[in-house]
């Protein structure tokens, strides 16, 4: 039996090792797959550290920059993600961050139009008035050396006032004027009227056409950036070609240039800008901003009208084509154009309109001077001129009340006549009652002068 | 006010009609200096302001202030056109008192008789 | 052609040979236009125009529609005064602004008529003053306005300051009589001046 005992115990030791090799197997095993377990998360903690990391440095600016191009804005850096709530997550926060970028374009185009557009129809309207101020001066002096100066003026504000007009237009606004219907010959020449290099545009052919009221002034602008940009991209001394000709269910204005001409990728960019349908960020015309065609694509989507830059002029360079629809069309009137106009103001007539309120001179001398003196009618028109009083020249007045003058002398050298004695009146110097009556006229023009009468003129 | 057959006075601008230019060829035109059209010129290659000045004054004489008046053009820039367009044939001109004279006694008289006759 | 371009008050007689101009000055509202339109055998035409609503602007760009009545206009008349001799009327305006645009006008005229307004004559000074200076030969006529005072001759005569030659007439701008009358002092004036060491326009 004694030697049982060695023999149990060996079983005994034998069937724990067993046991314990077991355990440790298992124990090996299971570490081993605890092991591959961490390293796969780890990995996979990595990717997605990787992942927000090329989120934040690479795909949210690249859609900050670009949040209507979703081609150009990366995917998941790890494809293995590709289907999971984090990725799911991810984007959640791509499509948070393009609304709050599109929301904030949004704003600041309008904010930036806004602002634009208001500036611009100030200058706009500046120009505008300049240039009336300019073709009253062109009409009221008879002198080549005024008029020479007066064409450079007319002609620099001409321009001044396309800009202005050309980027309110881009911004929202209507081109601004209302114009009678005229000639097609008419509005291209007046295109001609607003670029720099005006004399080397040739109009050569007319069409008995013209163009509807509504119409003229966007096709004048259209065509005049047409115009610029034809004289801008070709020599100096080349000329800039214009033909007018009538086409199937409406007409062209065709623009040929000598210039280089634009390549493939060019005319297709120019095209898609020409159409008007590209939207339009006022932010993004570049340095310096471009506004020549998208001008004209707003006008022409605008008001109904096409243009086309895809041929090649005959000399080499772009030939644009402006093709006007019957629609903007209309006949020429061919009444009389010089038939007398009409004497529409009669200011000689004596006033019986509305008066304005004339606010009486103050001051107590000019008060008691006023009692010997008929006070001059109110003016029948608030915009007319400054009365033409010469203060130095009142000398009192008759004894019926008539205001009294002292003659002048000829600026020549041969008087006609004997110069007149000046008459003291009344007891006072001369001198003193001019001065006195000067105060009374500087108080009744101040009293007449009304916000348009703005000539600032010391008379 | 405005008929629909004006034309659109604003548009083409006066350095357009003369082409840049402000000085006539000529410094001949006054106000009344009287200007009628040649009848035998041709009128193509004229510019649309030139035709008309034609065409206005092909049936009789007017004075540089009426043709003005008619083409709604300044005074200065019609005087340019006229300064071309005698040049070229297209206009004559009947000269009126020159400036310097003195206004002879006789046509004060005959202005006197012609007004009194208006009575 | 247009008819109305060959109708004879457009244009002038074939036999016209001579031009003669007279100017008719005076201050805004004095009757110019009236007077030169009651003499004038052809519908008064400017050589200026103020801008209508053509040009003006169809939206909210304010204070343009003002400007357009600033305009002085320059009108004329035309009287054929026989086979040979037609006269022009030239309405300049009394603004002293306008001093170059009289050297202009005054060029080769006959002499002027002061058109003057009673009720403010002073602003008739101006004018008169700028025509003494170019040495253009003037009378003066009151256009008589309806309602406004009448003045004896000679307190006018004394508050113009005018040359006891210097001729002052009534005038009724809106009547082509007393306008041709008023013409006719002017002319009368003007011949009874022509000894050639006295002239110099």
């Amino acid at each position: 039996m004694k030697s049982d005992i060695p023999a149990v115990a060996f079983w005994c030791l034998a069937a724990g090792a067993l046991a314990v090799v077991v355990l440790l197997v298992r124990q090996q095993l299971i570490t081993r797959a605890l092991r591959a377990r961490n390293a796969t998360l780890e990995g996979r903690v990595k990717a997605r550290d990787e992942e927000v990391r090329h989120l934040a440095t690479v795909r949210l600016p690249a859609l900050a920059d670009a949040p209507h191009q979703p081609v150009l804005v990366p995917g998941l850096l790890d494809r293995r993600l590709a289907g999971t709530g984090f990725e799911q997550s991810l984007q959640d926060v791509m499509d948070l961050l393009a609304g709050v970028v599109d929301r904030a374009q949004v704003r600041a185009d309008q904010s930036a139009k806004a602002a634009l557009k208001a500036s611009m129809r100030a200058l706009q309207a500046l120009a505008n008035e300049q240039q009336m101020s300019i073709s009253d001066m062109q009409d009221r002096h008879d002198n080549p050396d005024v008029l020479r100066d007066l064409l450079e003026i007319d002609h620099a504000n001409s321009q001044f006032g396309r800009r202005a007009q050309a980027i309110a237009v881009l911004c929202g606004s209507w081109p601004g004027r209302q114009r009678a219907s005229s000639p097609m010959t008419d509005v291209v020449r007046g295109a001609k009227s607003r670029i720099r290099d005006y004399r080397r545009v040739q109009v050569r052919t007319q069409v008995e056409l013209a163009v509807v009221s509504r119409a003229v002034e966007p096709v004048v602008l259209a065509v005049a950036e047409l115009l610029d940009n034809a004289a801008r991209h070709s020599q100096p001394n080349t000329t800039v070609e214009v033909n007018l000709q009538p086409a199937h269910n409406g007409a062209c204005i065709v623009i040929d240039d000598a210039g280089v001409g634009m390549d493939g990728p060019e005319v297709e960019r120019a095209t898609r800008v020409l159409s008007g349908q590209q939207v339009l960020d006022v932010t993004r015309l570049g340095d310096p901003p471009k506004f020549g065609f998208p001008v004209i694509g707003v006008l022409a989507d605008r008001y109904g009208f096409t243009v086309s830059v895809d041929t090649r002029s005959p000399y080499g360079g772009v030939r644009a084509v402006v093709f006007l629809p019957s629609a903007l069309l209309t006949q020429i009137e061919t009444d009389d154009a010089y038939a007398a106009p009409p004497a529409s103001v009669t200011p000689s007539e004596p006033a019986a309109g509305a008066l304005p309120t004339r606010r009486p001179p103050s001051g107590a001398e000019e008060e008691s001077l006023r009692e010997g003196l008929r006070m001059p009618e109110p003016e029948p028109s608030h915009a007319q001129p400054q009365p033409d009083t010469e203060p130095e020249w009142l000398l009192g007045s008759t004894t019926g009340g008539l205001p009294k003058r002292r003659r002048r002398q000829p600026a020549t050298t041969q008087p006609t006549s004997p110069p007149p004695a000046p008459a003291p009146a009344q007891g006072r110097s001369a001198e003193e009652i001019a001065r006195r009556m000067g105060a009374f006229a500087r108080g009744t023009r101040s009293g007449r002068a009304t916000p348009d009468d703005d000539e600032g003129n010391p008379l | 006010m405005t008929p629909p057959n004006r034309r659109e006075k604003g548009l083409v601008r006066p350095y357009v009609v003369t082409d840049g230019r402000a000085h006539p060829t000529r410094n001949t035109f006054d106000l009344v200096t009287l200007v009628v059209a040649a009848r035998d010129r041709p009128l193509g290659g004229l510019s649309p302001e030139k035709r008309r000045l034609m065409q206005l004054c092909m049936p009789g004489a007017l004075s540089v202030a009426e043709v003005s008046g008619h083409l709604q053009l300044p005074v200065s820039v019609t005087k340019v056109l006229l300064g071309d367009l005698v040049d070229s044939g297209h206009i004559i001109t009947r000269a009126p008192i020159p400036k310097a004279q003195l206004p002879d006694a006789q046509i004060l008289q005959e202005v006197l008789d012609g007004l009194r006759a208006r009575l | 052609m247009d008819s109305a371009l060959a109708s004879d008050d457009v244009y002038l007689r074939e036999s016209v040979r001579t031009a003669v101009k007279l100017l008719v000055v005076g201050h805004f509202a004095v009757g110019k236009t009236t007077f030169v339109g009651s003499l004038s055998e052809i519908k008064p035409l400017r050589t200026e125009e103020t801008m209508t609503q053509a040009g003006a602007f169809v939206d909210d760009l304010a204070g343009i529609k003002d400007k357009t009545t600033t305009t002085v206009a320059m009108d004329f008349g035309r009287l054929t005064l026989s086979e040979s001799l037609v006269l022009y009327l030239f309405g300049a305006p009394g603004q002293q602004r306008f001093t170059r645009l009289w050297q202009d006008m005054t060029r080769g005229a006959l002499g002027a008529l002061v058109l003057a307004d009673t009720r403010r004559l002073e602003q008739s000074f101006g004018v008169m003053g700028l025509l003494e200076e170019h040495g253009l030969p003037y009378a003066v006529a009151v256009n008589h306005f309806d309602g406004a005072p009448v003045f004896p001759e000679a307190e006018i005569r004394e508050a113009l300051d005018l040359l006891p030659e210097t001729p002052l007439v009534s005038c009724d701008a809106r009547d082509r009589a007393t306008s041709v009358q008023a013409l006719i002092a002017l002319v009368q004036y003007l011949l009874s001046r022509t000894t050639p060491h006295q002239e110099n326009v």
